[in-house]
């Protein structure tokens, strides 16, 4: 890897200009369209958006990951210095599961049911670092006593559904720390668990990641887990970043009309006896994208001048706070 | 094949069902060459009278000792046998369109007659519930789980031979099929909020069941249907090329192929290839007919 | 486990008795035996005569008892056309059946899991939609035909290999088979490619369907983000998952391929047990019928046993929750 002392300063991550498209028999459906962040070491990113609205898919771009006929078709990738969109296969997959490593939606469906834990941990480290079967194990029973999982001699020898979703959830994540990574990508790995499990879990996640220096992309569409979780935010809408900066930024005081919409339909965050206010209206359908601000005919700020593609509007003094709006709101909430 | 391959509507022009249904199939080209072959060969068997050019069965016509000339030769009284003939001098082009009248008659009547009595089994079992059900199902689900080359031959074996027996061992092969789907699609459709209108309005439990269940279950039967039918066509051959099918009198495809099986050994395939050639392009033909039919009736796949 | 196999066991033997019922009742009752079995011309004595040894002049039921007493002892009766005992025959021609069902078996699942995973893995690749096409064809094409064709190609056009016949045999344990010597394996290829070639369609469509699905589940999405390589994540995460059903479904086939058997022995004149009940019905030679039959539903019967236990074995969802139950 090309990781120097003299590349400390930059990045872990650098996203720019991001576009995965899929042509599909209808038309292009631009599930990522220009999207741009940066991650330093260490650093907790939250990425936040309704679902469909590419958050996903923007981590399988970064995994090299994309299913076909959907291709990153603009763009770059630099992890560490090194372009991950023309990194040729192998090296890619060396990379992946080993210094990036990612945890996928479904915990009841990430691991394979018909193999064994311990097989299913060792192979990972095994693709990587050709230690023996011995120490494999070894490393993979740290793994998971890591995540909280006790008695692992006994964990390892039992397939995936001997597991609650919670358990799994461990195992993955486990998994996805079994080879120190520097960067991990977990899609929404809390969702459809309990909200005490959800809790632990992010709790747990979030002290290893501080422990070891692990970067952190978490994806949800869920704003209060972001909220003590990450440093940083960044909001997607249809398949762009419409609003970014520190946690404390966009939830305290947000500029783009949707991530207000959104923190106005958090329950917790309303007065008691308040009403919700749902954003009007539905995600835009991915195939039918109106001109402008994607936003546009659901935002209560809209005029003619949102016909026209609103730029990123970044903050004097400071390019990682910002957001796609012509009209963004005052700081006032 | 590209058999998912449906076309993106244009939800703008409002269409008859049946129109939309015709207008999705026809939009494959792999489905619609299946279908052309089809009407081809069913017209060639309606008119095999016409189109033939002699009547393979009327002996002043034949001529023994035009036996076994190969595809191409000269008949006797001028014109040419373009696929040979078989050993009685019979030319194969016109046994083969009268085969295919009988085979495709055969398939076609069998499934009619096992399509209605799985559906009135289905139909039952899905009403009535409780021990019927019950026991159709069990019925249908033992049936099923042998092979229907064995049913047809324990039949047969059991009923003796003849046309009348072999349709009714075709229809005995078949009937499960039917009242599975027809059962299955009727379940689904029992729960729905219509059937409960109709019962709430007292309506007779026949014209619940004929008014409205069985337009339904219609989709899924067609395309067991077409599918079935090219399996007894396949069935009919392969009982009538073992010898416990037709009799002579009826001279299907797989008897044809049956007779030209001895010839075959010394060289002289064509009494046995072009009807084996002829039954062969009947059932692909209906297998994609009802392969694209089962894509474009699905409701899943409609958007 | 035990109590799972035990329960199996004892569905098998009741199915096996009610199918015993339903196969007499069929032949012994809705034919008329006495004039398809005794020539009508025969002098009327002697007809008695025949009918008392046969028999039938006993009432329905108490032939079935003597038939069911028979069944469990091994007597299924003697032949009318060969007057030896119907199931020694059988079971005499049964080894070359199984022998050709396993090899067109075997045939299938070598051939049909790999190319099935090809085409899955590239449905959209002129070699992926060759295999679909291809297994569309061998669905459709009719056994015999294929059967005469190979004949008409490789032994007569090209004299490649024999067209009928079993060839020398060899024997293991008292049990001759084609498999052991070269010349037995020329007389095997031809009808056990008949026979396969529509398992091998069905095997081609099951594990192409099966592997396109595994290939949309999350556990190979997370497996390909552990940075497996290609061939593991398809040879171990996907394989092993699509492996199960599919040996159980070709498992649960071979009883059907035992079958079919009827049809390819007629057609290359294999000396086995379809062929036997060809000739038998052809004779009206009942008692070889009702052998064939009963023999064929009990080798259907333990196929599902047999099946469902190594089922339950193999998958380990089942298995634990077997164990438990
Ligand atoms: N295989 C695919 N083909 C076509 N469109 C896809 C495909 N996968 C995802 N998309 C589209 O990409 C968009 C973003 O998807 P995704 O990243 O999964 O959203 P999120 O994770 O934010 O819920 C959606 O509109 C979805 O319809
Ligand atoms: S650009 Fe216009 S429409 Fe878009 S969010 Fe801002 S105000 Fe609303
Ligand atoms: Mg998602």
């Amino acid at each position: 890897m090309s990781a120097t002392a003299a590349m400390r300063d930059e990045p872990l991550l650098v996203v720019d200009g991001l576009c995965t498209h899929f042509p599909t028999r209808a038309g292009v459906v631009k599930a990522v369209d220009g999207v741009s962040f940066s991650l330093r070491r260490g650093e907790i990113l939250g990425l936040v958006g309704e679902s469909g609205s590419g958050k996903s898919i923007t981590g399988y771009s970064i995994l090299g990951l994309v299913d076909p006929p959907g291709r990153v078709v603009a763009g770059s990738i630099r992890y560490d210095g090194v372009e991950l969109t023309t990194l040729p296969g192998e090296a890619m997959r060396r990379l992946r599961g080993n210094r990036i490593s990612m945890v996928v939606q479904d915990p009841m469906a990430t691991l394979n049911p018909v193999l064994r834990i311990d097989r299913q941990m060792t192979e990972t480290i095994l693709a990587h670092d050709d230690v023996g079967e011995a120490l494999a194990l070894e490393r993979a029973r740290d793994a998971l006593l890591r995540v909280g999982i006790a008695s692992p001699d006994e964990r390892l020898r039992a397939y995936p559904h001997q597991f609650s979703g919670g358990m799994r959830q461990r195992v993955a994540i486990a998994i996805a720390l079994i080879n120190r990574p520097d960067l991990v990508i977990a899609d929404e790995p809390t969702t459809a668990l309990d909200v005490t499990i959800q809790g632990q879990i992010l709790h747990e996640v979030q002290t290893l990641a501080r422990e070891t220096g692990t970067a952190l992309v978490w994806i949800t569409h869920d704003l209060t887990v972001v909220a003590g979780l990450a440093d940083r935010v960044c909001v997607m809408y249809a398949g762009r970043i419409v609003e970014q900066g520190t946690t404390a930024q966009v939830l305290e005081s947000p500029a783009h009309p949707y991530t207000r919409g959104l923190l106005d339909s958090v329950p917790a965050r309303n007065a008691r006896g308040a009403r919700l206010r749902q954003i009007p209206g539905m995600p835009p359908a991915p195939l039918g994208l109106p001109d402008g601000c994607a936003f546009r005919e659901r935002c209560p700020r809209a005029d003619e001048a949102c016909v026209a593609d609103p730029p990123m509007r970044g903050t004097p003094g400071d390019p990682d706070r910002g957001a796609r709006c012509h009209h963004p709101l005052d700081d006032a909430p | 094949m590209p058999a998912s391959a449906a076309p993106v509507r244009d939800p703008g022009v409002p269409t008859s069902p049946l129109r939309r249904v015709a207008a999705d199939f026809f939009a494959d080209p792999v489905a619609t060459f299946g279908f052309a072959l089809l009407a081809l060969l069913v017209a060639l068997a309606l008119f095999a009278p016409l189109v033939s050019p002699q009547n393979p069965y009327d002996l002043a016509q034949i001529d023994v000792l035009d036996g076994r000339l190969p595809p191409g030769a000269a008949a006797a009284t001028g014109g040419t046998y373009w696929l040979g003939t078989d050993d009685q001098g019979r030319d194969m082009l016109s046994a083969i369109f009268y085969g295919l009248r009988i085979s495709l008659s055969v398939g076609v009547a069998s499934t009619i007659v096992a399509l209605a009595i799985g559906v009135v089994a289905g139909l039952a079992a899905a009403w009535a519930g409780g021990r019927i059900e019950t026991l159709v199902m069990r019925v249908v689900d033992i049936q099923l789980s042998f092979p229907a080359i064995l049913i047809a031959l324990i039949l047969i074996a059991v009923l003796g031979q003849g046309t009348g027996k072999v349709v009714a061992a075709l229809v005995t092969v078949q009937w499960a099929y039917y009242a599975r789907t027809v059962r299955s699609a009727a379940l689904v459709e029992r729960r729905k909020e219509y059937i409960e209108a109709a019962r709430c309005l007292a309506l007779s439990p026949l014209r619940i069941v004929a008014g409205h269940l069985l337009p339904n279950c219609l989709p899924p039967l067609i395309v067991v249907a077409t599918v079935q039918v090219a399996a007894a066509i396949a069935l009919e051959a392969t009982l009538s090329f073992l010898g416990l099918g037709l009799p002579i009198t009826e001279p299907s495809l797989g008897l044809l192929i049956a007779n030209g099986y001895q010839y075959l050994l010394s060289g002289k395939y064509w009494i046995s290839f072009f009807p084996g050639l002829a039954l062969l392009a009947s059932i692909v033909s209906i297998n994609l007919v009802g392969d694209r039919l089962r894509d474009v009736l699905n409701p899943r796949l409609q958007r | 486990m035990t109590a799972f196999v035990i329960r199996r066991l004892i569905e098998s033997v009741v199915v096996l008795f009610a199918m015993s019922l339903i196969v007499f009742v069929g032949v012994y009752a809705i034919g008329n035996p006495v004039d398809i079995l005794i020539n009508p011309q025969a002098e009327p004595l002697e007809r008695e005569r025949a009918i008392a040894a046969l028999g039938l002049d006993r009432p329905l039921w108490e032939q079935y008892v003597t038939f069911l007493r028979g069944a469990v002892t091994g007597d299924l009766g003697r032949s009318f056309v060969h007057a030896t005992p119907a199931l020694g025959l059988i079971v005499e021609k049964m080894p070359a059946t199984l022998e050709l069902a396993f090899v067109a078996m075997l045939l299938a699942v070598v051939l049909g899991i790999p190319l099935g995973l090809w085409a899955g893995l590239k449905p959209d690749a002129l070699s992926g939609r060759a295999i679909m096409a291809g297994s569309i064809l061998g669905f459709s094409l009719p056994t015999f035909w294929v059967g005469l064709m190979l004949i008409m190609v490789f032994s007569v056009m090209l004299g490649w290999l024999p067209s009928n016949g079993r060839g020398p045999t060899v024997d293991v344990l008292g049990i001759g088979v084609s498999f052991l010597t070269v010349d037995g394996w020329r007389h095997l290829i031809l009808p056990a490619t008949n026979l396969a070639l529509f398992k091998l369609a069905l095997l081609i469509r099951l594990t192409r369907a099966g592997t396109r699905e595994a290939l949309l589940q999350d556990y190979v999405k997370f497996a390909r983000a552990k940075g497996l390589p290609q061939r593991r994540v398809i040879g171990v995460h996907v394989l092993r998952n699509i492996l199960i059903p599919i040996v159980t479904v070709a498992g649960l086939e071979l009883g059907s391929v035992i079958a079919f058997a009827i049809v390819t022995e007629s057609v290359f004149a294999w000396p086995g047990m379809g062929k036997l009940l060809i000739d038998s019905i052809n004779l009206l030679d009942r008692p070889v019928i009702v052998a064939y039959l009963l023999v064929i539903v009990a080798i259907f019967i333990t196929i599902n046993l047999v099946v469902d236990v190594l089922y339950s074995a193999l998958d380990p969802r089942v298995r634990l929750t077997e164990s438990r139950g």
